[in-house]
């Protein structure tokens, strides 16, 4: 118990001194879960939108498909990428192993078909007149696409919220295509990992109680972003 | 003809083995107005869903403006067409930004749009709504500005389907009179699909019946409430009295009660009379019955007479003459041109 109450009372003047290493581990992470929830999102939500806008034989079965990639495990994700990036692997030669956009890579893949169902959701979630609608205005596809993306902005922005909640909390991954190389690779999740295993309880306590901060922060923006929505729609 | 905007030919619409809109082939002439009427369910809304290329047909073919209606003239095709749906339908932005977004899928100048919005909207006396939010506006506010948002567009064909279903009567007579003022001006052809038999007698050149997936009449709305094609479409358009008869040399006979009927009848027949076209008397100059029930409703005084056959009356409260009673003997009369005679089913 003693060692808890401490691990908290260093973990606090940890956070209160700004210790840089903390600083660095925290920043790192954020821009690395930044980026790939940005570039997972422009890849994901217009995917999202082409599977929601047209019919094709076997749909459903694509729906369920990345319903199903929800659940990824993590430590798949970290496996496949390292086997592509692993310098014996097809894309060993851009020497990607063990760095930041290595871990980049994995979260994009993690969180993608988040991102990409739950835009069908919310597109799925408008009014059916409203497709209609734009079709009968003679929109073309992308435009069509574009407005009702507009439309389940809200939606489509909470998902984005929640993925990035998933990306930045993830562990398996990330140590496994980037190493958890102090400066360079590690991150909140896996610096966590490394000093619980160490028995430094102060540092793990304060990188929990950031990454806590921040799922907390992105658990409010994804509600303020709902309650939003949900006025537009009461509108 | 020249004249026709467009044109159905055996048009057929199956989900599955379940067929929803029979082989069905009529045509609509420039400026007209058709209504579609029909009970729920009996295949109105997808018959215009397949007309404005939302759905495919089974088979069949559509032409419109002359040229078949497929996939590859569908863009072309629809550029000189709108539909409104039952349910308004408004987007996020500014109630201008709603009536342009047609014009800006069409690529015209930002500037030109917000003009031809601004004076839609000024035609409608909305003008001082423009920069509200659309999601603001009340349900006839709104109906009218997605109307608007088709007609700024300007349409040569235009589908309605159900525009006013969801609307208060002084609402509904907003957008009727936008109908008629947009038909009226710019000679736009117009189907609209209604359940609402009063609106299409108001608004339409012709009315086309659907029951059960086919369109089993059309015709003037003349044609249609004084003169069904057969019993179904009596029941439908408000004949509470039909009966099957057969019909030789000139006469229709059914239940003992013989009446004239047009020469060419041969065979069973449907014979249709309105209620309120029965006349009821003491004498017995007419054919005689005795009262079976008598209530009142409403404004009215509805009773079934048994003269073989049960005939259904409705008198005015004003003109009913009130020593009548159940069990009385009476009798019926109606006008020559008050009895339809239709087709069997």
């Amino acid at each position: 118990m003693g060692e808890i109450i401490d691990g908290f009372i260093g973990a606090i003047q940890l956070i209160v001194t700004l210790d840089p290493e903390v600083m660095d581990i925290a920043l790192r992470s954020i821009q690395v879960s930044t980026a790939a929830t940005l570039i997972a999102a422009l890849i994901a939500i217009p995917l999202g939108a082409l599977i929601y806008f047209y019919d094709f034989p076997g749909k459903r079965g694509v729906i369920n498909l990345v319903q199903t990639l929800y659940a990824l495990p993590t430590v798949i994700v970290g496996l496949v990428v390292y086997l592509l990036i692993s310098h014996s692997g097809p894309l060993g030669f851009l020497d990607l192993l063990y760095t930041t956009k290595a871990m980049t890579i994995a979260q994009v893949i993690l969180v993608s078909p988040l991102i990409i169902g739950f835009t069908i959701s919310a597109l799925t979630g408008l009014d059916r007149d409203m497709k209609n609608t734009v079709l009968g205005l003679n929109a073309p596809a992308y435009r069509a696409m574009l407005t009702l993306v507009r439309e389940a902005k809200f939606a489509i922005l909470s998902a984005v919220v929640l993925a990035f909640g998933r990306a930045i909390a993830e562990v398996g991954a990330v140590m496994m295509v980037g190493g958890n190389i102090r400066h360079f690779t590690r991150t909140l999740t896996t610096a966590i990992s490394l000093n619980t295993s160490m028995g430094e309880f102060s540092v793990s306590i304060a990188l929990g109680i950031i990454l806590l901060g921040i799922a907390l922060i992105v658990n409010l923006g994804v509600n303020v972003l709902q309650y939003r929505g949900m006025r537009v729609k009461d509108d | 003809m020249t004249n026709t905007v467009l044109e159905t030919e055996n048009l057929t619409k199956a989900y599955g083995n379940k067929e929803v809109l029979h082989p069905t082939s009529f045509s609509v002439v420039k400026g007209e107005i058709l209504a579609v009427i029909g009970p729920s369910g009996a295949g109105k809304s997808t018959l215009l869903r397949l007309l404005d290329g939302l759905e495919s047909p089974t088979a069949g073919t559509i032409r419109i403006f002359g040229e078949p209606f497929v996939r590859a003239s569908r863009k072309k095709i629809r550029s000189r067409m709108g539909i409104l749906f039952q349910k308004t339908v408004l987007f996020d932005r500014s109630v201008v930004d709603n009536i342009a977004l047609g014009l800006s899928y069409r690529r015209i100048p930002r500037a030109e749009q917000k003009r031809r919005a601004q004076e839609t909207l000024a035609k409608l006396g909305m003008s001082e709504y423009a920069t509200r939010s659309a999601r603001t506006l009340s349900g006839g506010e709104g109906q009218r500005v997605s109307f608007a948002r088709i007609l700024v567009t300007r349409p040569e064909l235009l589908f309605l389907d159900e525009p006013t279903a969801n609307l208060d009567p002084l609402a509904a007579k907003d957008v009727e009179e936008m109908i008629l003022q947009e038909n009226a001006e710019n000679g736009t052809t117009i189907i609209i699909n209604t359940h609402d038999q009063i609106q299409a007698q108001r608004l339409a050149d012709r009315v086309a019946v659907i029951l059960d997936g086919s369109i089993v009449q059309i015709g003037t709305p003349d044609e249609i409430w004084y003169h069904p094609a057969t019993a179904s479409v009596a029941r439908f358009v408000g004949f509470q009295n039909i009966f099957i008869g057969s019909a030789n040399d000139g006469s229709v006979s059914f239940g003992g009660i013989v009446l004239p009927a047009p020469a060419d009848r041969k065979g069973l027949v449907s014979v249709m009379i309105r209620a309120e076209d029965i006349i009821l008397t003491k004498n017995t100059s007419g054919i005689p019955g005795i009262i079976r029930s008598l209530s009142r409703r409403g404004a009215f005084v509805e009773m079934y007479v048994d003269c073989g056959q049960e005939f259904f009356l409705r008198i005015p409260f004003k003109e009913h003459d009130s020593s009548l009673s159940v069990g009385d003997s009476v009798s019926l009369s109606w006008d020559e041109q008050a009895v339809v005679i239709g087709g069997n089913e």
